[in-house]
């Protein structure tokens, strides 16, 4: 025998034992599927790892094909990301934020390679197709043979001469077939039926995702009734505390998932205690104010009332009863027909006509509960149920984003504050900045009486005894009095000075005589700093807004200097959408942080006064970026865009 | 000299006039807002207005907008602006057109009648004034900010003093130093502005304001 004929019967010889490893595997990879499905939602370990770890099949089922075949398949993988490395301090950095173990930004970037590789789902889409494009095919071979060898002798040399004849074709089909999916792709963007499959893929899975949801909910349910009840309270708050991490989890995913605005209908953590002047604390409520003697007793009556004297705490509870029955009524419908339509009427249906080669099978119906329990559905012509399956699949995908959205929209109706919750908040942040406002106003006040009476008021009085004296010596010693009248104008010149500043405090008068965008950059000009101005405001807000405004920007460049160290500013102020928009960034040290200085936190009151909100950019190392959003109009239409340094 | 005067506090105008006619001034007009001033600018053709910052009718920065309008119409007019507070950019915007001939002082420069009437007579003849107070200002800010960061104390001393319009000369004699002392640190703050040396007053606070106007990235 000459060698290519050696190659040849080495070729039909091991086809058959191939075979059967690679159908083995595709069983595998099946099996891996699910379990890494499984593992990867159950929250531990991250869902990265049993990703990353499940890839060694794909891998052995490339590396057997490719030496088997003598076609390597390459590798499709991106290479894996970088370790994140500590900065000078020690810390690990994830875009802003700072951590101080490098687990998290660990698991972020492992999080995107795997997420952001097609590569990824592609594995996942062979697992679930292999099975019966590549692992059917790929036990025919051996299956004829063990089929052959069963039967009587002529007809038996008959199958198991087949099953050898057909190995090499089968060995040239996996050849051809596990590149397809387990090869690199040229292609970046999907295909029309891939488009279309895809979210509704994803729809599917959520609605999975949320049937798990329903059922530990009822869990928590539970724990619930279990906190009130035994515990006598006790552990109320914190239950309702882990229920509301798990209700807020899935409030976001709803709104990120179908768009819908679900809103947080809780009440605001309560600030930490602070004792009165007589050792106290005090938990003020509209009507009665309740005194208790311990930091920690109130801090308990805070908590209580935070949690579970919150009526969203309730309609949480209620939504947790209430979930099962929605996911019963909304998801079982589409993941039905996905389930029974994909997985019993085509699925199995392929590995079913495997399954009749050796024993005698109805293959098409090849789950039977379905003709079982609808007899009717037996009038459908075998052949035709992967059809049907087809069919069903489609109309199960179809369903799933409408019955996700309903889902969410029947969910937000307990999940979202009511009209009474708005309210109530409202009224709460009104009475809080109305009672901030009044505090600070009189604490104005009280400034402004007090440098009076301090300064100008003194130096008048001094004046005025000055010429008193003057009134006397005059024509005694004419040069003692000459000396006075020097002083007393030195007196009213320190007073003129301290009206000045004080009124540069109370209202300066560059904002009354130029309005906001002149009188920033007049700040800008008497700053340490080198400070740019943007200012894009064609027209004027209202004069209580201006001077807020006016004196947050002075609050934040001085801790611009002050505290961050910084050289250079910016300052951008825009009107769009009905907002004033004013952002001040600094090329200091950052790590600003309102909780710890009062400047931030009282630009933020003075801002809240007005409805505006702060926002704080400021990772340690710089650079620290403020914006101060503040809805008003613009009024008294007056061009002045223009960008100036100073 | 004649001079027109616009403010618009009863008592301020009034004191102001006696005071300007007790050195020798002649005011040929004292009026109260803006639109009047220009009107009594174009028939006196005065040789210097005395302008408060903030006039009727807006009660905003009336009284320098027109100031400004005047001196956009007729180049060179001398004008004293005179304001209860004093901002850096209000200095930029009267020194923008580098004609000179502009003071701009705070109210209480008043009491001290003599400064205040040497002043005048400066701005009148084309010289620069500006109030010490606009100078410290911007001293003040200009720690981190360079060249101005770079001068030393004495120069900054110095500094302030051209920009009140002091020759050499009365520079020596505020500092109790030389006037060849005072030569060398004008010399160094030029260097260190990058500007060109110039022993004409009225220049040398022009080209300060020049650097103050243009030269900050």
């Amino acid at each position: 025998m000459c060698p290519p004929d050696r190659e040849v019967v080495r070729r039909v010889l091991t086809a058959p034992l191939y075979g059967l490893v690679l159908g083995v595997l595709s069983g595998v990879g099946l099996v891996q599927l699910v379990v890494v499905f499984v593992i990867g939602h159950a929250g531990m370990p991250p869902p990265t790892v049993p990703v990353r770890v499940a890839r060694w099949l794909p891998n052995l089922y490339r590396r057997l094909v490719g030496s088997w075949s003598g076609t390597p398949v390459p590798v499709p993988y991106r290479p894996s990301p970088a370790k994140p490395e500590p900065d000078a301090d020690g810390w690990y950095r994830d875009e802003d934020e700072l951590y101080s173990t490098p687990w998290i930004a660990v698991f972020k970037r492992q999080w995107d390679w795997l997420t952001q590789d097609p590569a990824t789902l592609r594995d996942h889409g062979w697992a679930v197709l292999n099975p019966v494009v590549g692992g059917v095919p790929a036990l025919l071979p051996v299956g004829l043979i063990a089929a052959g060898a069963w039967r009587p002798l002529p007809f038996g040399v008959v199958l198991v001469a087949a099953g050898f004849a057909v190995g090499p074709l089968v060995m040239r089909w996996q050849a051809r077939w596990t590149p397809v999916l387990l090869g690199p792709t040229e292609r970046t963007g999907p295909t029309r039926a891939w488009a279309w499959i895809a979210p509704r893929v994803t729809a599917v899975v959520r609605l999975g995702s949320v049937i798990g949801t329903a059922v530990g909910g009822l869990g928590l349910a539970a724990l619930h009734v279990l906190a009130i009840v035994p515990t006598l309270l006790l552990w109320w708050p914190e239950v309702t505390l882990v229920s509301r991490r798990v209700v807020r989890h899935r409030r976001e995913e709803l709104a990120r998932w179908t768009g819908l605005d679900v809103p947080e209908p809780y009440r605001p953590e309560p600030e930490p205690p602070t004792p009165e002047a007589d050792g106290t604390y005090r938990l003020r409520r509209p009507v009665v104010t309740v005194l208790y003697r311990s930091a920690e007793e109130l801090r308990q009556a805070q908590r209580r009332r935070w949690t579970v004297r919150d009526p969203a705490a309730w309609r949480d509870f209620a939504w947790l009863l209430v979930n099962p029955l929605l996911v019963v009524v909304l998801a079982v419908v589409p993941l039905a027909l996905v389930g029974y339509g994909f997985v019993g009427l085509l699925w199995v249906a392929a590995w079913a006509q495997l399954v009749r080669l050796f024993v005698p099978y109805d293959s098409w119906f090849a789950w039977t509960f379905l003709a079982d329990l609808v007899p009717a559905s037996g009038v459908v012509p075998g052949p035709l149920s992967p059809l049907v399956g087809v069919a069903a699949t489609a109309a199960g995908l179809a369903l799933a984003p409408l019955a996700l959205r309903a889902y969410a929209w029947a969910s937000r109706l307990l999940l979202a504050p009511t009209k009474a919750a708005v309210l109530a908040r409202r009224v709460d942040r009104l009475t809080e900045t109305r009672a901030d406002a009044r505090d600070a106003q009189a604490a104005e006040l009280r400034r402004i009486e007090r440098d009076l009476h301090d300064g100008a008021q003194a130096h008048w009085v001094a004046m005025g005894m000055r010429l008193g004296v003057v009134e006397q010596l005059i024509d005694r010693d004419p040069e003692a009095a000459k000396n006075l009248v020097a002083q007393a104008q030195q007196s009213s010149v320190n007073a003129l000075r301290e009206l000045r500043e004080l009124i540069r405090g109370i209202h300066p008068p560059v904002l009354a005589e130029r309005g906001l965008a002149d009188a920033i950059r007049a700040l800008a000009l008497d700053s340490p700093l080198d400070v740019e101005v943007r200012v894009d405001l064609p027209g004027r807000v209202e004069a209580p807004i201006e001077i807020s405004v006016y004196f947050s920007v002075r609050e934040l460049l001085t801790n611009a200097a002050r505290h961050a160290e910084a050289a250079t500013a910016r300052i951008e102020i825009r009107h769009g959408e009905g907002v004033l928009r004013v952002e001040v960034t600094d090329d200091g040290r950052g790590g600003a942080d309102p909780r710890k200085g009062t400047g931030l936190r009282g630009v933020q009151r003075r801002i809240a006064t007005f409805d505006g909100t702060l926002s704080l950019r400021s990772p340690r190392g710089g650079p620290t970026s403020v914006l101060l959003e503040v809805p008003c109009a613009l009024s008294l239409p007056r061009t002045s865009t223009s960008s100036e340094t100073g | 000299m004649r001079v027109v005067l616009a403010e618009d506090l009863y008592l301020l105008r009034d004191g102001l006039t006696h005071l300007l006619t007790a050195h020798g001034c002649e005011v040929v007009a004292a009026v109260e807002t803006g639109p009047e001033l220009a009107e009594a600018i174009e028939e006196h053709s005065p040789d210097l207005a005395i302008v408060d910052v903030r006039l009727p009718p807006t009660f905003t920065d009336e009284g320098l907008q027109t100031a400004l309008e005047m001196r956009r119409k007729r180049p060179g007019l001398p004008v004293l602006v005179l304001s209860q507070h004093v901002e850096q950019l209000y200095a930029r915007e009267l020194l923008a057109d580098g004609a000179g001939a502009i003071g701009y002082l705070l109210k209480d420069r008043v009491m001290n009648a003599a400064q205040f009437v040497d002043a005048l007579r400066r701005v009148a003849d084309g010289g620069t004034v500006m109030d010490p107070d606009v100078i410290a200002k911007l001293l003040a800010g200009s720690a981190n900010k360079q060249p101005l960061g770079a001068l030393t104390p004495r120069e900054r001393e110095v500094l302030e003093l051209m920009a009140e319009g002091c020759s050499n000369a009365a520079i020596g004699q505020r500092l109790f130093i030389g006037e060849g002392a005072v030569g060398k640190h004008t010399a160094g703050i030029f260097a260190k502005l990058g500007l060109p040396v110039s022993d004409d007053t009225n220049r040398r606070v022009l080209a300060v304001i020049a650097y103050l106007n243009n030269a900050q990235p």
